[in-house]
Parts: C-alpha cells; sequence; structure tokens
C-alpha cells in the first residue's frame, strides 16, 4: 500500500475530512454506526453503513464498517455487491481492491481473487501492494503456481528486479526450492539488509543436502548482509566454529566494521551453551578485544576466558587471562582478569600459583574480594589435605565465611565439636544462598551425632570436597555401621544413598535408601521414601513406586514431605505431567 | 444406570427418603451400622476437590453407597467410615471428617430446612471416554480430570461407537472432535503439521475401514449413533468443538456442510438454509461459517476465537442457583464452591442464547453476554449436557502449549463442573421438571 493511501485511510476512518471540506453530516453518521457496533446492534450497523455508500459509494469508512459488520453476521458474501458499486464510481483507490481481495479470499473464491488483481495491477500498474495483497492471497488459497505468477507480473511491471523478492523467496522455500529461494532472498537482502533474520529462519529449514549448495550461493555474495546469513546458517546448522571462521576470512578491514559484526556474531550465539559454541563465542571475544580500544580489551579478555573456562579449555582461558592481566587497561579491569586468572588457577589445582597472584592484586581490589580469593585459596590447600597451610591463609579472615571455612576444616579434622560449633556460629545466612544451604545441610547432618572425635567421617567429607564421591559414600557408610543404633547414623546413610543417585548408580542406592525408610529415624525415613520412589519412577517400576510412597503418607501423615510424596503418587500413576 | 432406570426407581426412593431415610448411612444395612460416617466437606475446607469426586466414586465401585448432600458445604459427601474409604482419602489428600450417627442425623435436619438435599448415591456409572486410540489424556480436560481424580474410564472411537461399543456404557464423554469431519478446520492453516498428518491419516483410515466414502459421512453416522444412545437413556457430556459440531452433523443430512478438502465437494453455499435443526440437541438456527480457512463452525460459538474479526474477550461466568428439591438435577450439576468462575477458550467457547431451542436448561452464563456456557437437555429418555471451552485452568490454551497439571489445581471450579456430570448418572433420584 502506498503511503499516501495508508494516510488517507487511516484519516477516513477517523472521520477526518479527507479532501480538506468539513463534513459533519457524514461524521455523525459513522459515529452512529460504530456505537451500534459496540452495542453488537450488528444489523443496525448495516443499515448505517449501506445509507452512507449510497450517498458516497467508494467512501472507505463505510465500506470497511461494512465488513466489519457483515463478517458478524456470518454473511461476508453480501459485500461483493458493495465492492462492485465503489469499484464502478472510483477504480482508483487501492485500498477498495485491497478489501475486494479480502473478501473474495474468505469466501474462497481464488477467481475473484485473480480477477480483481488483474483489474488493480492494470489500473494502478505502479502501486506494488496490488501484486502483493493479490499474490498472498492466493497463497492463501493454497494456489502457489498463481501466487508466483502475481509477483513476478509486479517485479516486470515495476522493472525492479528486486521488488517482491521476499515474497517470492518464501514461496519458493514452502516449495521445497530451496535455490531459488536463496536467490530470491539474496536479492531481498540488498534491498532491505533487516530481511536477514527472516532470511535465516527460513533458510534454516534446509535439508542438510541442500545446506553446502546454499551456502556455496550465499559466499559468492558479496556485502555484509549475505556474509552474516552466511554466518547466521553456518552456526544455526551446528557449526558455529566454521562461521566464525568464515567471519574471520572476510572481517572487514576497519576496526569500527570489524567490531559491528562480530558482536552481530555474539549476539546471535548467546544462547547456546554447547562446547563448539562457547569456544567460537571465546573465540569471537578475543578477536574483538583485538579490535576495541585498550581501555576496553581487558574486560572483553575475562569474558572470553570465562567463555573457554566454560567450555572446558582451560588452557586458552589461563592463555586469555594472563593477556589481559598483563594489558595496559585501566587498573580496575586488570585487577578483574587477574582475580579471574586466580579462580581458574585454583579450579585446576594450580594453588601455590594462584597463591602467588594474591600479594599483586591485594592493592587493587576491594577487602571483601581479596578476602574471597583467600578463601578459595584456602578451599585449595584443604581440598590437597595442607590444613596447616589452608590455617595460615585463613588466620587473618575474621568474616562469616571464613568462620564456616574453618568450621569445615574442622569437619576434615574429624573434630566434630568444633565443626558443629563453628558452623553453628557461621549461621544460616552467610555467604551465596547454596553455600548457605550447603552448610545448614551439613549441620543437620552432624548435630545427631553424639561423638566429638570422628576421623572416619572427616576423612569422608574431605573425599567428598575433592570430588571423590566413591570414597565419600564409602566412608559415609563405614562411618554409619561405627555408629550402630546411635543417633545419625541414618542420616549418613542418607547422605551416601543421596550421593550414589547422583553419581548414576541407582543399584548401589536403592539399598542404601531402603534400609533407612526401615530404620526408625522419621524424617531421615521419609526423605529416603522420597528418594526411592523417585528412583523407582526414573526405572518405570511405578508399583514399587507407588507401594514406597502409601507406605510414606500412611506411616507418617504429619510430615512436611507428604504432599510431596502425593504428587509424586500423581506423577508414578500418569495422572499429572511428569516435570 | 440408564436414564430410563433412573427415573423408573423414583416413586419408591421418593417415598424411602423422604419417609425413614432408607439410604442414610446405617440404615439399608450398606454399611457395618457403626458410626462414625465420613464427611467430605466440598466447600474451602477440602484440600483437594477433584479427588474427592475419586474417593466417592470408589466407594460405588467396591460395591458402597454415600449421599451427595446438595448445597450443604459446597456440596459434600456422606460415605462410610470404613478402613478402605478412610486409606483412600489419606492416601489422595482429600480432607474427611469422621461424624457420628447423631452429627448425620443434625445435618439432614439442616438439609431438610433449606435450601438443599440429600441424594443417595448408589452405583457408579461405566464411562466412556470418546477418543482416538493413541490420543494423549493431556488434550482432553474430562480425560485429564478421570485421570486424576481416579475414576476408571473405557476409551472407545468410531468402530467402538458404530458397533455395541456404548450399550455397555452409561456416560459417554465428548471433547474436541469434529463431528463435522473437517479436522477442526486446521487442514488448510496447519497443513504439513505433523499431528494433523496424523489426524488425518488415522480418520480416513477409519473411514475406509467402515465402508464410508468420506470421513464427514463417517463422523454423521457416529454422531447418529450417540444422539440414538441419548435417545435411549444414555448419559452425553460433551467439551468444546463436540458441542457444536455434533448437532451441526446431525442437522446436516440433507446438505453438504463440509469443505472439499474433506469430501471432495465444496461446501453447499446455501447449507445453512437446509439444516433439520430438528435432530440436533440443543440448536437451532445457525448461519455455517463459509470459509475454509477459517477455524470455526458456525455462528452458535459466542467468543469465535479463531476468527479474528470476530474474537470475544473472556469474561467470566455465573453459576444458576436452583431449588434443590424441586430442580436436583440441575442442582447436582452446578455443585461448587464459587459460583463465579473464569471463563475460558476453545474452540467452542460458549452457546450463543438465540441459537438455543426452547427446551435448553441454561445452567451458568455470563452476566449481560449474549452467550451462555453450560447448559443441559433431555432427549428421548437419555440426557445430554454441553459445557463450552477447552480446558478450564488453560483459558488461552494455543496448539503446543504444555499440559495443564491438575495437581496445580486441585480446587478448581472449572473442572469442579465435570465431575458433577460423572457423578450425576450415580445419584438415585425423583425425577422433576427442571
Amino acid at each position: 500500500m502506498r503511503r499516501g493511501a495508508g494516510l488517507a485511510l487511516m484519516l477516513s476512518l477517523m472521520g477526518a475530512p479527507v479532501h480538506g471540506q468539513a463534513q459533519p453530516q457524514q461524521n455523525s453518521e459513522m459515529a452512529r454506526g460504530y456505537d451500534l457496533e459496540r452495542r453488537s446492534d450488528f444489523a443496525g450497523a448495516e443499515v448505517v453503513y449501506r445509507k452512507i455508500l449510497e450517498s458516497r459509494p467508494a467512501d472507505m469508512a463505510a465500506l470497511v464498517g461494512l465488513e466489519r459488520v457483515l463478517t458478524q453476521l456470518n454473511r461476508p458474501a453480501d459485500l461483493s455487491p458493495a465492492l462492485r458499486q465503489a469499484l464502478a464510481v472510483d477504480s482508483t483507490k487501492g485500498l477498495i481492491y485491497g478489501l475486494a481481495i479480502r473478501t473474495f479470499t474468505t469466501l474462497g473464491q481464488p477467481d475473484s481473487v485473480r480477477r480483481i488483481g488483474e483489474q488493480w495491477s492494470r489500473i494502478l500498474p505502479d502501486d506494488d501492494a496490488a501484486y502483493r495483497e493479490w499474490g498472498m492471497a492466493l497463497v492463501t488459497l493454497g494456489d502457489r503456481q498463481g501466487a508466483r505468477k502475481a509477483f513476478l507480473l509486479g517485479r516486470d511491471r515495476l522493472k525492479q528486479p528486486d521488488v517482491m523478492a521476499a515474497e517470492l523467496a518464501q514461496l519458493a522455500i514452502t516449495s521445497l526450492d530451496y535455490a531459488t529461494g536463496t536467490r530470491e532472498w539474496l536479492l531481498a537482502l540488498q534491498r532491505i539488509p533487516g530481511y536477514r533474520a527472516t532470511a535465516s529462519a527460513t533458510l534454516a529449514s534446509a535439508p542438510e543436502n541442500a545446506r553446502a549448495e546454499i551456502l556455496r550461493q550465499i559466499d559468492q555474495a558479496s556485502g555484509t548482509a549475505p556474509l552474516m546469513l552466511s554466518v547466521d546458517l553456518r552456526s544455526r546448522w551446528g557449526d558455529p566454529l566454521g562461521a566464525l571462521d568464515r567471519l574471520k576470512a572476510a572481517l572487514p578491514a576497519p576496526d569500527a566494521a570489524a567490531r559491528d559484526v562480530l558482536q552481530q556474531f555474539l549476539e546471535s550465539n548467546r544462547n547456546l551453551a554447547t562446547v563448539p559454541n562457547l569456544t567460537a563465542r571465546a573465540r569471537a571475544l578475543e578477536l574483538l578485544a583485538q579490535h576495541s580500544l585498550t581501555a576496553q580489551q581487558a574486560a572483553l579478555r575475562v569474558a572470553a576466558a570465562r567463555a573457554f573456562g566454560a567450555a572446558g579449555d582451560q588452557a586458552a582461558a589461563r592463555r586469555v587471562l594472563a593477556l589481559a592481566a598483563s594489558s595496559s587497561g585501566s587498573p580496575i579491569e586488570v585487577a578483574g582478569a587477574a582475580t579471574a586468572l586466580i579462580e581458574l588457577m585454583v579450579a585446576a589445582d594450580s594453588v601455590e600459583a594462584a597463591a602467588s597472584q594474591l600479594p599483586r592484586v591485594r592493592p587493587s581490589i576491594p577487602a571483601e574480594e581479596y578476602a574471597r580469593l583467600t578463601r578459595l585459596v584456602a578451599e585449595g590447600w584443604i581440598r590437597r589435605g595442607a590444613f596447616e597451610r589452608a590455617d595460615t591463609v585463613l588466620a587473618n579472615d575474621s568474616t562469616v565465611d571464613g568462620l564456616a571455612l574453618r568450621g569445615r576444616l574442622a569437619l576434615y579434622r574429624g573434630d566434630l565439636t568444633g565443626a558443629r560449633t563453628t558452623l553453628h556460629d557461621a549461621g544460616p545466612f552467610a555467604g551465596s544462598r547454596e553455600s548457605a544451604t550447603e552448610r545448614t545441610a551439613l549441620l543437620a547432618v552432624l548435630q545427631p551425632i553424639e561423638q566429638d572425635s570422628f576421623p572416619e567421617l572427616g576423612r569422608a567429607f574431605l573425599a567428598l570436597a575433592r570430588g571423590d564421591t566413591a570414597s565419600a559414600i564409602s566412608g559415609l557408610t563405614t562411618s554409619s555401621q561405627l555408629l550402630g543404633s546411635k543417633p545419625g547414623g541414618p542420616e549418613l546413610l542418607l547422605l551416601a544413598g543421596r550421593l550414589s543417585l547422583a553419581r548414576g548408580r541407582p543399584a548401589e542406592a536403592e539399598p542404601l535408601l531402603k534400609q533407612v525408610v526401615a530404620g526408625s529415624a522419621p524424617a531421615a525415613a521419609t526423605a529416603a521414601g522420597l528418594e526411592l520412589a523417585q528412583l523407582y519412577i526414573a526405572q518405570h517400576r511405578q508399583p514399587d513406586a507407588l507401594a514406597a510412597l502409601e507406605h510414606l503418607v500412611l506411616t507418617y501423615p504429619q510430615s512436611p514431605l507428604v504432599p510431596q510424596a502425593r504428587r509424586l503418587m500423581d506423577v508414578a500413576k500418569g495422572v499429572v505431567p511428569g516435570t | 444406570m440408564k436414564r430410563r432406570e433412573f427415573v423408573g426407581r423414583v416413586a419408591g426412593a421418593l417415598g424411602a427418603v423422604g419417609a425413614a431415610g432408607a439410604f442414610l448411612p446405617g440404615a439399608s444395612g450398606w454399611s457395618n451400622g457403626r458410626a462414625p460416617w465420613l464427611l467430605v466437606p466440598m466447600d474451602d475446607g477440602q484440600a483437594d476437590h477433584l479427588k474427592a469426586y475419586g474417593v466417592a466414586f470408589r466407594v460405588l465401585e467396591r460395591g458402597g453407597r454415600g449421599e451427595w448432600f446438595l448445597n450443604y458445604r459446597g456440596g459434600a459427601f456422606l460415605l462410610p467410615g470404613d478402613a478402605a474409604t478412610a486409606h483412600d482419602a489419606a492416601l489422595n489428600g482429600v480432607n474427611v471428617e469422621e461424624i457420628d450417627q447423631g452429627r448425620v442425623d443434625q445435618i439432614k435436619a439442616e438439609i431438610a430446612g433449606e435450601n438443599m438435599d440429600a441424594i443417595p448415591l448408589e452405583k457408579a456409572p461405566k464411562v466412556a471416554v470418546y477418543a482416538p486410540p493413541n490420543a494423549a489424556p493431556w488434550d482432553d480436560a474430562v480425560t485429564m480430570v478421570l485421570q486424576y481424580a481416579g475414576i476408571s474410564f473405557e476409551k472407545i472411537w468410531d468402530a467402538e461407537v458404530l458397533g455395541q461399543g456404548l450399550s455397555t456404557h452409561d456416560w459417554l464423554h465428548l471433547h474436541h472432535e469434529d463431528f463435522t469431519g473437517q479436522y477442526s478446520k486446521f487442514y488448510l492453516n496447519y497443513a504439513g503439521a505433523p499431528w494433523l498428518a496424523d489426524m488425518v491419516e488415522r480418520n480416513t483410515s477409519m473411514a475406509r475401514q467402515l465402508g464410508y466414502p468420506h470421513v464427514p459421512a463417517l463422523k454423521r453416522a457416529v454422531a447418529d449413533k450417540i444422539a440414538g444412545f441419548v435417545e435411549k437413556g444414555g448419559f452425553l457430556f460433551a467439551m468444546c468443538t463436540a458441542t457444536e459440531t455434533l448437532d451441526l452433523a446431525l442437522a446436516s443430512h440433507n446438505t453438504d456442510i463440509a469443505a472439499s478438502y474433506a469430501d471432495g465437494t465444496p461446501m453447499a453455499s446455501d447449507a445453512s438454509a437446509h439444516m433439520d435443526w430438528s435432530r440436533a440437541l440443543a440448536f437451532q438456527n445457525a448461519k455455517l461459517e463459509l470459509s475454509p480457512t477459517t477455524a470455526a463452525f458456525s455462528d452458535i460459538d459466542g467468543h469465535q476465537v479463531n476468527a479474528p474479526d470476530r474474537r470475544q474477550p473472556l469474561g467470566a461466568f455465573t453459576l444458576f442457583n436452583f431449588s434443590a428439591k424441586i430442580d436436583p438435577v440441575a442442582t447436582m450439576l452446578v455443585q461448587n464452591h464459587r459460583d463465579v468462575i473464569p471463563d475460558f477458550y476453545g474452540l467452542t467457547t460458549s452457546f450463543r442464547r438465540d441459537r438455543l431451542k426452547p427446551s435448553v436448561s441454561v445452567l451458568a452464563d455470563e452476566t449481560n453476554a449474549p452467550w451462555v456456557k453450560l447448559i443441559h437437555g433431555e432427549r428421548g429418555q437419555g440426557t445430554w449436557t454441553y459445557y463450552g471451552g477447552h480446558d478450564p485452568e488453560d483459558p488461552q490454551h494455543q496448539i503446543g502449549d504444555p499440559p495443564t497439571d491438575l495437581s496445580l489445581h486441585p480446587h478448581s471450579p472449572g473442572y469442579r463442573l465435570i465431575l458433577n456430570n460423572v457423578l450425576f448418572p450415580a445419584a438415585k433420584k425423583k425425577e422433576l421438571k427442571t
């Protein structure tokens, strides 16, 4: 639709005098029609609109109003005479043709759509809306060949080889003609680069055997839009590293342009957390740093290192961080890079190297951040079993988090009294929510145990901190056996069972959990019953799950876990969707 | 129990209930005669309204009896206080109150003096759900709620309906089946979608297998058979598109109302004029939707969700308050702990008042709107109930939406209206004009 025509429709719908002449009478008639429509008196509104059309057959507001009410009255066919009359009076209004096409499409009359389309394009050959509306109507009616002819006729008459390209591209792709679809999209992108997202979304559906040819066609075209389309498609088809290679090969020379395309690449790849995607992201960030101002480089490199770290490439992460830490950016950004480097070093068990970096960052980071890093290093020493070195690092840490870590240190040494006291003093709120929850859960396991010293249990928890779950399970089971009938044993077995489940060893977890269910500790028994039922459901042993849950609900009706157990019963029965 | 039997027992039951409470727990020998009884409250004191219906249903399945206290505490149930019932309620998280005979007598006295009634529940109806064999439960509100409540049912489809499948059931449910045979008119707009291709293939092969020339002919035959089921005393409950299209299929024996993609010939342009509404259950004088691309069937539906120009916004519907002692059937069907319920869309969301036959009883409507939500009526010796909309707890319900998890909606008043219908055939009560 041409802009002038659209404006005229808007004004006429608003009841404004289109030709500069006041029309109070007409406006009040239209207002009456609207009012009747609002009151659902469609028959009354029809009379009003028809009366307006008697004196002005080509009045668009009245025609559109009549279309609305006839649709409500389920008589869309009755609009046809009014449209014929309107076109007889004024055959130069594209809007009337558009309305006619819409009406005949609703009525499922392809021949009438064709007739009106031909008439419209003959009388207004420069109106691209004629070919577009005509073609889209035929698409709706399932006549793809006819639609294609209408679009091509428009291209021919308007003498613009790229007009209707987006429509023809989509039409070709719905007919699985990807070669034509690609060619047309490239034309459309020349005209409007903003079509890229749609082009990428539609071409992405191409089958695997058509993709190489599509990429070949796109890569032959020049310009940023085809380049980014090629990059988008490679990413969508699971080759983000290939996409980045393509981008690097054609990276524009000016830094600003290079930054722009790299940022577009990062934006389109921000949600996928696969290893190739994270690696591509990391490399793109590294590249972006090279093309960015010095002040921004450190931050971009830290982001790149984090992405490398998330992709599991610690060596690349350290390399980029070292570069960031030695760069000449602002002190804050350099300190940020050094902090990230320490974190990565501890994660990679390079505790000595991490400890040596601590003095370097101390002057440039806040005291709280420094304390967090020292605890991180202390945790590294603890995992190594170097408890004295951890003591030394933590000596000056008076924070609540430091207290909590000292509590853990006491536990690993087998000093249960010290661990309970220190963890209790640290309270349930310090640190992150995860660490606070973990600490509280740990305290709940330790509290029922009456012994002051329990080295076997300390070793089990140390194994857990080191990530050696198998040894931790074995240690917890042994500790439970050592406790015998004394309090605390079922809680340790429950933890061992949960760890076995987390390791993906349900066969090992099942006897442990069953033992807890049969025991005399209600809280542990209900929690174990729930775990057991979940294990059975995962193994499609619904009757066993239901038996476990019924036992839980009927034996411990007051347990806070009963509502959860009932929901799990529904899941086991298949009466609610599983989550 | 067929409606004929239901009506036939009335005279004796009427005297017995009124005079001596022959159906009271303990009085007729159906319980062990010992207090306490279990009162299942259905007001805001109930923890899971939907599962409470299941507990009551299973009492009947086990051969026990109960009573439905209409308008008392949201439509409470009185069930025997045996171990099995208590166990069932505990497992399902249904709140029950143990009461003795003295308390039962007090409640009965209160019921006698108020707009309330006590309806004996004596036999679990045999429930059939009309659905394709591989239909997932998540797309049908009734299947979902029956499963959630633990009410047993059997799935039947065209072959069973056209055979003898209906004769062994008391209650039949239809959901979003399109009885005009046009695949809910999604054929053009969703062309290529795997679920649609599956639906088309399943239906066309069933038509071939049963000797019908096309799907619209098959579905019309199924619709006739279902109307016959009601005629002979069956209880029919339909939701969503099944309501409107069942009536359209019944009324269209003189004309072609199916688009060419369904039966090879275009819909008759004057089909509306040739509809025989005397054959329909609920509607009359409707105008058919002519466009094959608009997923709407006629102007029976007030909301027209799939017709952008006609689509109406959702409001809320109000349940009517009937006299429990004079209109027990209608009262049973609207038992609820809420009177006003948020509306929800379906391919058929509501029913225009001016398209209802005069004999139809309206059970719920939207105040000042030209449409109603829940209707009920009789045909021959049976009854039917139509409930507009697709899923009471998923108001918009788009194709591909995640399934509704009823454990998150245990108090759903919209779903209660479905379960009232399931339990309604279990009731034994005097026949009075609605």
